[in-house]
């Protein structure tokens, strides 16, 4: 194909513009930003449609409002085409048409002409950038062979770049000689848990191991569990055939001994009995001995009590008086006291008259009245006097009063008193006083004064009144002295009536107003003399009485020691009696006590003489005569009893075997010794039963713990768990390693089925790049060879990076040649040698000169020193901005 | 006459192809081929059979472990307990050796390594003969069933094999022809050893009781055992599901609307959807991946979207009953974007570089580990590699797409 018209509508930064490429070889010049780029994606777009709106800048809409698209002319196995394409849906609106037939043609026929290309493969081998050569020279020497070498499959940058990135992937999942990779992580895992497996598989192993160690463990103890029941049983018989052996050989010495008559058991316990009764008899008895004894010593009476009983009948006789006599006491005692009593009244009445009334009678009630009499008269006298000497009296003092006040009259002057005093009041106003007071003072003083002075002018005129008064009284007062001298005499005479009177009634000593009040105590004095003498007769009388009763003891004067007043002695007596009423008690109740007391001890003894003739009966039946001979008797026929007893037993005792034991054994130590060593044995074999029970808990419990464990299992399935986890990252590391091979293959198998055609190519590029220093290109399984032309062979690995370079180039134009004479499609050169040299970009514009032989060649460069290595003609000045 | 056929218990082995679960969900994995054996034991005791058939690989001898040892026994007491007679015969992973170590209950009947017949007679008078024979080592290379004895006078007559149908020259299981099997007259086969439950004949029935519980992907479906019971002369045989767990599989087309959220949302109400009666373990298959966007699909290829989902799963199983354990993408129908210049180069690498060979060489040191190798070896795995490759390249050129765009400006 040789695109011959480029016309461009709008399409990035294009609009109306057309480009004619009338050559086989055309270069585009622009500089940066001129639109190179956009041209190339221009070009592919109008072939193989318009990028999606999902890339969006691959689209290149125009910014202005140009329409979208444009056409191509182009040639195509010598058949002239037109193509416009403009924006519309699945890559935009074709139209097409063979401008040689001049026929419309259809998207279809497009996709048609191009097959089998499409736009990725296009670029892939048509289209050649600055990054993609710029990429190669940055490559290790390693990764420049593989490029190199695989440089014949379409796309092979693309799918190395793949296969790197798978390798990166791979690799982090799992290297072989990686640490950290997670696959690698899990195989440690798997590597310690098949350990772990390994172990735990161990347990199935152990259980079947425990299980018969268990059985036989269960066997084991069986069997001690026999023998122990039987060293039990032997030992059992070894102990009793000790104990036995004294009494078997004695059994085998001795015959039984047989006694003569051996006392009764009864009869011992018959006899113990009495012995004991007879004991406690005689005990019995000697306290009741000694009772007796003591009793009979209390009895004793003392001497008053002996007295007593002598002189019972008397003193019972005179004891019964007593209580008479006590009450006589008593009354002498109140008697007493009477007495004392009418003393003090007697006393008193003597002490209040002063004499003793003892002489003096009582008056008649006439006596009384002439006495009342004479009193009266002498009263009625003493009063007349008394009023007649009043009346004198009260003359007198008047006379008296008269006389002075006629003396006060003529004598006095003025009155000195006031005057002083007056003259005293003045003085004081004068000098103490002021003012008003003063002149009070002064006034007050005067009056006072005067009244000194003038008072006996007042009182002279009443003198002569008084002197008349003064002569009638005197004579009054004479007549008064006459009568009060003749009442004085009937009054002497009636005192010497009185007077008389007392004298013959003895009453002198009292005054005679009271003589008729003291008739009263004259009397009940008088009754009171009387009682005191009837009184004191009759305590003389009991007195007497008393005293013959008590002289009456006096028999009894040794033993009541009668002393004191009768009182006292009464008393005495009274104790006496009581004390001997006391002990005459004391002394029956002794004297039952005692028959009591003796009565039991004759009892006492009588059954003491019968127990012992029972006994001595009894110890008789057995020629006996003491109890402890027949105890000691009874004892020994115990004994022999039983010897017999054990020898019959024993004899029923042995079995045939014992009796070989016994018969074997030389003595009792060597049966022990047999026996020690029995018991050595059963205790060996109990421990042994211990360990093994022990032993059998241990294995049983074991036995659960695995049985129970499913920790094997468990791991299985972890295990079983880890190895799909693995498979997984297994698979997913293989899926990558498989695809790089895969594509790596892919890779080589397209290089060496194009390999032939693109060597020979590339020899000549290679020789045009390299300005004919190498001529021939080999290509091995290996690596890359070239021959220089001095015959000398280089692997690339040995070429200078530079001419390693060239070598790339060279092949990847051939390959691009290979596949153009396949597909004639214009080559598209986007600046691809930026960085060559001069020289050397001379030798790539020689060598595409060359490719241009075969395939349209559009060139794009910015370098404008590339300008000078072309002819004129074939140079298209792109418009950029210096434009 | 009533019987229970079952076999594979393998009660210590453990599940295969799961990773990071929850420590619950793991519990309820861990105990599944307990629970399996218990519930065909009760219900052997509650229908009240006359003998319960054991047909090998009760356990692995590889891995045996004292606690599945210690349960197995325990259950098979129970059987004894309730007079069911019990009879085994051992497989290629509980091979019978002279140092038999494994102690099962006392009336449990042990079949030797050369064919034996058993005789018993059932509540109702049946008589039964059961001829059967244990593994004595790993492998069994010769057909065994001609050492199996002529139908006897009996009214049943049972064969206990654990094997293989005989496919190509070499065999290692006991191989065998149904024909051959059939040719015996015998009233039934009961096999053992593969795990899918199969019946590879009706009359006479030759039956593979499959395993009691799936352990892996390609157990998937359910299991459990044959009940047998005869009807007149005739033996009618029942399939009885005992297991807890169950392998599945969701599959779900993606497209270019599809985003994280989107799918997992998407997986969620699917699960719901389903409300198994059993739980699932899920593989979840995506179609349609070359629609989704590149970054998505990385997320899938390398299972970043997975773990993801385990956040959210983490929540929901409970409820929903199950548990997507691995995302398989399907490859895409359309052809991977590369050269179409050089489309021969690609298939003709792609034939030398996706061999087990060359998978077994790029993975070089790592196949020290059986376990790798064994999985590497395995030619699903290749088809698999290849795959994932070629969504690995659809999603990395996709990639690139994006990047060019975002380089081109």
């Amino acid at each position: 194909m040789q695109i011959t018209t480029i016309k461009i509508y709008g399409f990035g930064k294009f609009h109306d513009t057309t480009i004619e490429l009338p050559d086989q070889f055309t270069l585009l010049y622009g500089e940066n930003e001129a639109g190179k780029s956009t041209l190339v994606a221009f070009i592919t777009s109008l072939l193989f449609g318009f990028e999606t709106a999902k890339h969006r800048y691959a689209m290149y809409r125009p910014k202005a409002g140009s329409q979208y698209g444009g056409e191509l002319y182009f040639t195509h196995g010598q058949t002239k085409y037109w193509l416009k394409r403009v924006g519309g849906t699945h890559g935009g609106k074709v139209t097409f048409r063979d401008l040689t037939t001049d026929m419309p043609l259809t998207k279809d026929d497009l996709s048609q002409l191009l097959q089998p290309l499409n736009k990725e493969l296009f670029y892939q081998i048509f289209c050649f950038g600055e990054r993609e050569l710029q990429a190669v020279f940055n490559l290790t020497r390693f990764d420049l062979v593989k490029r190199i070498q695989r440089i014949g499959a379409i796309g092979s940058e693309n799918w190395i770049g793949l296969t790197q990135k798978l390798t990166a992937t791979a690799g982090d999942i799992y290297k072989p000689r990686g640490r950290v990779q997670p696959l690698v992580r899990l195989l440690h895992e798997y590597d310690d848990l098949t350990a772990k497996i390994t172990t735990a598989k161990a347990q199935f192993q152990q259980y079947q191991t425990l299980q018969t160690d268990a059985q036989q463990t269960s066997s084991d103890l069986t069997a001690v569990q026999k023998k122990l029941t039987q060293l039990t049983h032997q030992q059992d018989q070894y102990q009793r055939l000790i104990l036995l052996y004294p009494q078997y050989q004695q059994f085998k010495n001795d015959t039984p001994v047989s006694a003569k008559t051996p006392i009764s058991t009864a009869d011992w316990q018959k006899a113990t009995r009495l012995t004991t009764t007879v004991k406690q008899l005689k005990s019995d008895l000697a306290t009741q001995t000694e009772t007796v004894k003591q009793q009979t010593a209390t009895q004793a009476a003392s001497d008053a009590q002996q007295f007593y009983t002598a002189h019972q009948q008397t003193i019972d006789q005179l004891a019964g008086q007593l209580p008479a006599m006590q009450q006589s006491q008593q009354r002498q005692h109140q008697t007493e006291t009477q007495l004392a009593q009418l003393d003090q009244q007697l006393t008193a009445l003597n002490q209040q008259y002063g004499a003793t009334l003892t002489n003096l009678k009582p008056l008649t009630s006439s006596e009384q009245q002439q006495i009342e009499a004479s009193f009266d008269q002498q009263q009625h006298l003493s009063i007349e006097r008394d009023s007649r000497a009043n009346q004198w009296q009260a003359h007198q003092k008047t006379f008296g009063q008269l006389q002075q006040q006629a003396d006060a009259d003529t004598s006095s002057g003025m009155n000195l008193k006031w005057l002083v005093g007056g003259v005293g009041v003045v003085l004081v106003a004068l000098f103490v006083l002021s003012g008003v007071l003063k002149t009070i003072g002064g006034i007050l003083g005067i009056g006072i004064a005067a009244y000194g002075i003038f008072k006996p002018i007042i009182s002279g005129n009443q003198q002569s009144a008084i002197d008349s008064q003064l002569a009638l009284l005197s004579s009054q007062l004479d007549e008064d002295r006459q009568q009060l001298a003749s009442l004085d005499q009937q009054l002497i005479d009636a005192d010497a009536q009185v007077t008389q009177f007392g004298a013959e009634h003895h009453l002198q000593g009292f005054a005679p107003e009271r003589w008729l009040d003291l008739q009263t105590d004259i009397s009940r004095y008088q009754a009171a003399k009387i009682q005191q003498k009837s009184l004191q007769e009759q305590r003389n009388q009991t007195s007497q009485r008393i005293q013959s009763f008590l002289s009456q003891w006096q028999f009894a004067g040794d033993v009541i020691d009668l002393a004191g007043s009768n009182d006292q002695q009464l008393q005495q007596l009274s104790q006496f009696l009581s004390a001997r009423r006391d002990e005459g008690q004391r002394l029956h109740w002794a004297n039952e006590a005692l028959t009591t007391s003796t009565q039991r001890q004759d009892q006492l003894k009588q059954q003491l003489e019968a127990q012992q003739t029972a006994l001595t009966q009894l110890l008789n039946q057995y020629g006996l005569t003491t109890f402890t001979a027949f105890e000691a008797r009874y004892q020994q026929d115990q004994a022999t009893a039983q010897q017999n007893e054990r020898l019959k037993l024993l004899n029923a005792q042995l079995s045939q075997a014992d009796r070989q034991i016994l018969d074997a054994a030389a003595s009792q130590t060597v049966l022990e010794q047999t026996s020690q060593k029995i018991h050595t044995q059963y205790l060996e074999k109990q421990q042994r039963q211990s360990e093994l029970l022990t032993q059998s808990s241990q294995q049983h419990y074991q036995l659960q713990q695995l049985a129970s464990s499913d920790k094997y299992q468990t791991l299985l399935q972890h295990q079983a768990d880890l190895q799909t986890e693995i498979n997984e990252l297994t698979d997913d590391w293989l899926t990558k390693k498989l695809l790089i091979n895969w594509i790596d293959q892919t890779l080589i198998n397209a290089s060496q089925g194009r390999q032939p055609k693109i060597i020979k190519v590339a020899e000549q590029y290679f020789q045009a790049l390299t300005d004919n220093r190498y001529r021939q290109i080999n290509f091995t399984d290996a690596t890359v060879q070239v021959i220089r032309e001095d015959d000398l062979t280089f692997d690339v690995g040995e070429l200078s990076s530079g001419t390693a370079e060239q070598l790339y180039v060279a092949l990847r134009f051939a390959f691009t040649k290979v596949m153009a004479d396949v597909i004639a499609m214009p080559i598209i050169i986007d600046d691809a040698f930026v960085n060559f040299d001069r020289p050397r970009t001379q030798a790539a514009l020689k060598m595409l000169k060359q490719l241009a032989q075969t395939s349209q060649i559009i060139y794009l460069t910015a370098n404008h020193d590339n300008l000078a290595l072309v002819d004129e003609h074939e140079v298209y000045q792109l418009a950029g901005k210096s434009v | 006459m009533k019987f229970i056929h079952a076999a594979d218990l393998h009660l210590d082995s453990p599940f295969e192809g799961l990773q990071r679960l929850p420590k619950t969900l793991w519990q309820r994995i861990h105990e599944a081929p307990f629970k399996a054996t218990e519930k065909m034991v009760t219900n052997a005791i509650n229908q009240q059979v006359d003998f319960v058939l054991l047909v090998g690989d009760l356990f692995d001898r590889e891995t045996q472990s004292v606690q599945a040892q210690v349960f197995l026994n325990e259950q098979l007491q129970r059987l004894v307990d309730a007079k069911i007679a019990v009879l085994v015969s051992f497989g290629n992973h509980d091979y019978l050796t002279d140092d038999q170590q494994l102690s099962l209950p006392e009336g449990v009947r042990v079949f030797g390594s050369d064919v034996t017949t058993e005789m018993l007679t059932t509540h109702d008078h049946t008589r039964v003969a059961i001829s059967g024979f244990s593994y004595a080592d790993r492998w069994l290379e010769e057909d065994v069933v001609p050492q199996f004895p002529d139908r006897g006078p009996v009214d049943f007559q049972i064969g206990m094999l654990h094997g293989a149908v005989k496919q190509g020259a070499v065999n290692h299981y006991a191989p065998f022809t149904v024909s051959e099997l059939a040719a015996t007259h015998y009233d039934y086969w009961a096999l053992g050893h593969i795990h899918k439950p199969s019946v590879l004949s009706e009359q006479p029935p030759i039956i593979y009781a499959g395993t009691l519980q799936g352990r892996h992907k390609l157990e998937s479906g359910q299991h459990g055992y044959q009940l047998v019971s005869s009807q007149g002369q005739q033996l009618s045989h029942q399939f009885v599901p005992a297991d807890s767990l169950r392998w599945s599989s969701l599959s779900l087309t993606v497209d270019e609307t599809t985003t994280d959220v989107k799918l997992i949302e998407a997986v969620q109400a699917a699960l719901k959807a389903a409300q198994p009666d059993v739980f699932e373990l899920v593989e979840l298959k995506l179609a349609g991946i070359e629609k989704l966007s590149a970054s998505l699909l990385s997320r899938l290829n390398d299972g970043t979207w997975l773990e993801r989902l385990d956040q959210t799963q983490k929540r929901t199983y409970q409820q929903t009953h199950a548990w997507v354990y691995e995302v398989t993408v399907a490859p895409t129908d359309q052809p991977v974007q590369y050269a179409k210049l050089d489309a021969a180069f690609w298939q003709r690498a792609q034939a030398t570089v996706f061999t087990t060979d060359n998978v077994e060489m790029t993975a070089g040191k790592l196949m020290q580990y059986s376990f790798i190798a064994d999985h590497l070896r395995d030619p699903k795995t290749t088809v698999r590699l290849t795959d994932r490759a070629k969504n690995e390249l659809l999603a990395q050129s996709r990639l690139e797409d994006d990047d060019d765009a975002d380089h081109n400006n």
